[in-house]
């Protein structure tokens, strides 16, 4: 099986020299698909990250958790998307067209940078309105099979394609694998160094600083139904002596008991350490956070995903001993996976993080800016090596639960 | 721009059958009759939305319309109101929205549109309305004037969304024509009486 290339561009080359002039900042527009869960926006916000100092990333999201972008200083707008407005897709494309084409119109970025796996139908005739605008679509793989294949060529659409990599890249067996991209590292908004101690993650989530607690992240459902996978979770979370903790505040006031914790933190992988064991789905974004950063986890892939093979993600972290995978939480496996990852999940999760080539951000973000070089476009002093090496990057904003389980979920247009 | 294809992406051919369609009586009558045929059915209501949306007296639409309407039949029939609250503060929006469902819930009449600019997603969530967020006149830097990018807004929610009617927030709540519009709107129902 081949190695994905994680290898990184030249980010200097022919970049202007600055002058010491102060110039207006160059603006990129993030652009984030769907109207449920973290994953696109996360994505783009690890690209703005290590985007150098005279870029202005601008995001606009068909997200309503786009306010969490200002706890990083990025000014942000919101699109509805056909899902939230309930709108068919015919009424909502010549929405969607119309805004969009104002919005890059004022806004005036050099760069659109696009994350999704649909690219919406609106994007051509903007990119029709604006021609000086360099476009870029991120697009993240591990399609299921035979899915999507007709949205590739959409690629058209774009000035450049950047695949985020997967540490499951060998399993990736959908359309886009084999598709042309500029493929990085696993892209995640968190790097380890960002992690804080136990101690101190347990006191800014107002959890116990003493015993084991499991985060259950498996989306809604019921905690005190057993039969099903939040509450056969939080069961086998139980049967080996750990609290709970869940992003969900219904799913908190709904316990029967005591011992479940709500924990609301953006980004929550800053906290990780929090966690003696993580029970998750297998989205790309809790996937890579939870693996990168060497928490013991129990994936539990979400089936109903239309496109994100999340089955094929956590089967092979099983396989590569860097976690366990369960069908289901509600079954008979499920506590015996719990005490295996108590014991041996440090072990387990530190040979997947052996096995990472990198943050793929900033190498991302260094194909970005050399997208606008080839445009012609005053890309500013840019970013030095060391910057695409990963630099440490600050800002945080706390008050939004994430949902790994939806973190891709995406709407078709 | 698509051959064959209006600015909006409507196939042409369509565009000319309900030009055609709204413009004769007799054919008005047969398209209501077939409208009435094919209620329920998501994909052909749609087809006959597009052709003929701005033909009848209420303009047809699927939009979210709120936990207040919850089990009305034929929701996509009620009109659309933009409940305009650019400039209302976010400690007024939970009172704001309170007033707006009382109104709908008595009224069963209507799917409010709110257009903000504070981003108080997750408490219009809580009753389910779809919701506009506008940059808001202290973050704007853009060249152009606040007011002509906000007015833009409004001509797109207008076309976009259907609008009925537009009422407009005074102090945190309802101006009180406005909210005499949404009640009325308990007795006055003209969607009930024809579908297009």
């Amino acid at each position: 099986m081949s190695t994905p290339d994680f290898s990184l561009p030249d980010t200097r080359a022919g970049l202007p020299v600055a002058s010491g002039r102060p110039t207006p900042r160059t603006r990129i527009l993030l652009m984030s698909s769907n109207g449920a869960g973290m994953g696109h926006l996360t994505r783009l916000l690890a690209y703005a990250q290590h985007l150098p100092a005279d870029i202005e990333p601008y995001v606009l999201s068909l997200s309503q958790a786009v306010p969490v972008v200002a706890g990083y200083g990025y000014r942000y707008e919101y699109l509805p998307s056909a899902g939230a407005l309930g709108m068919t897709s015919a009424l909502w494309q010549p929405l969607f067209a119309e805004r969009l084409i104002e919005a890059v119109g004022r806004i005036a970025p050099a760069l659109v940078v696009f994350d999704g796996t649909h690219p919406y139908r609106g994007i051509d005739q903007a990119r029709a309105a604006h021609p000086d605008v360099r476009w870029v679509w991120s697009r993240r793989g591990m399609w299921k099979t035979g899915r999507n294949s007709d949205q590739l060529a959409k690629s058209a659409w774009f000035d450049e394609v950047i695949e985020p990599g997967d540490l499951a890249a060998e399993a990736d067996r959908g359309a886009s694998a084999s598709a042309p991209a500029f493929r990085v590292g696993p892209v995640t908004l968190v790097d380890g160094a960002e992690l804080v101690t136990r101690a101190e993650a347990r006191a800014a989530l107002g959890l116990p600083a003493d015993g084991r607690i499991g985060l259950v992240s498996l989306g809604a459902g019921n905690i005190n139904d057993t039969a099903g996978e939040v509450g056969g979770a939080a069961a086998a979370l139980r049967a080996n002596d750990c609290a709970v903790a869940v992003t969900d505040v219904a799913i908190a006031e709904s316990a029967h008991t005591a011992d479940v914790h709500v924990v609301r933190a953006y980004p929550l992988a800053r906290y990780y350490r929090a966690f003696d064991v993580v029970i998750s789905a297998a989205g790309y974004n809790s996937f890579h956070e939870l693996l990168r950063l060497g928490v013991p986890a129990i994936f539990v892939p979400n089936t109903e995903t239309s496109l994100d093979d999340q089955v094929a993600r956590a089967t092979y972290a099983a396989e590569r001993g860097w976690a366990r995978s369960l069908t289901s939480a509600a079954g008979p496996d499920a506590s015996e996976a719990v005490r295996t990852m108590l014991a041996y999940g440090a072990d387990m999760a530190g040979s997947a993080a052996a096995s990472d080539p990198g943050n793929g951000a900033p190498a991302a973000a260094a194909r970005l800016m050399a997208v606008l070089r080839e445009a012609g476009r005053p890309a500013g002093p840019g970013m030095s090596d060391a910057d695409a090496a990963g630099a440490a990057r600050g800002g945080s904003g706390v008050g939004v639960a994430e949902d790994p389980r939806v973190d891709d979920a995406e709407e078709r247009p | 721009m698509m051959r064959g294809r209006t600015s909006d992406g409507k196939p042409r051919w369509l565009v000319r059958a309900a030009q055609t369609v709204r413009s004769s009586p007799r054919l008005s009558s047969v398209g209501n009759r077939a409208v009435d045929g094919v209620q329920g059915n998501r994909t052909l209501v749609d087809v006959a939305t597009r052709l003929f949306a701005f033909a009848g007296g209420v303009p047809v639409i699927f939009l979210k319309g709120g936990r207040g309407v919850d089990g009305v039949e034929h929701p996509e029939r009620l009109p659309v109101v933009l409940v305009d609250a650019v400039g209302t503060t976010a400690d007024a929006i939970p009172g704001l929205l309170a007033e707006v469902a009382h109104l709908q819930e008595v009224t069963r009449g209507f799917r409010p549109l709110l257009l903000l600019d504070v981003p108080a997603f997750r408490e219009v969530r809580a009753y389910g309305y779809p919701v506009e967020l506008l940059v808001s006149q202290p973050d704007w830097d853009f060249d152009a004037d606040w007011a002509d990018y906000y007015a833009e807004r409004l001509a797109m929610i207008a076309t976009r969304y259907r609008t009925w009617a537009t009422v407009r927030v005074v102090d945190g709540r309802l101006d009180p024509l406005g909210r005499r519009l949404l009640a009325r709107l308990a007795t006055y129902r003209p969607w009930d009486a024809a579908f297009l």
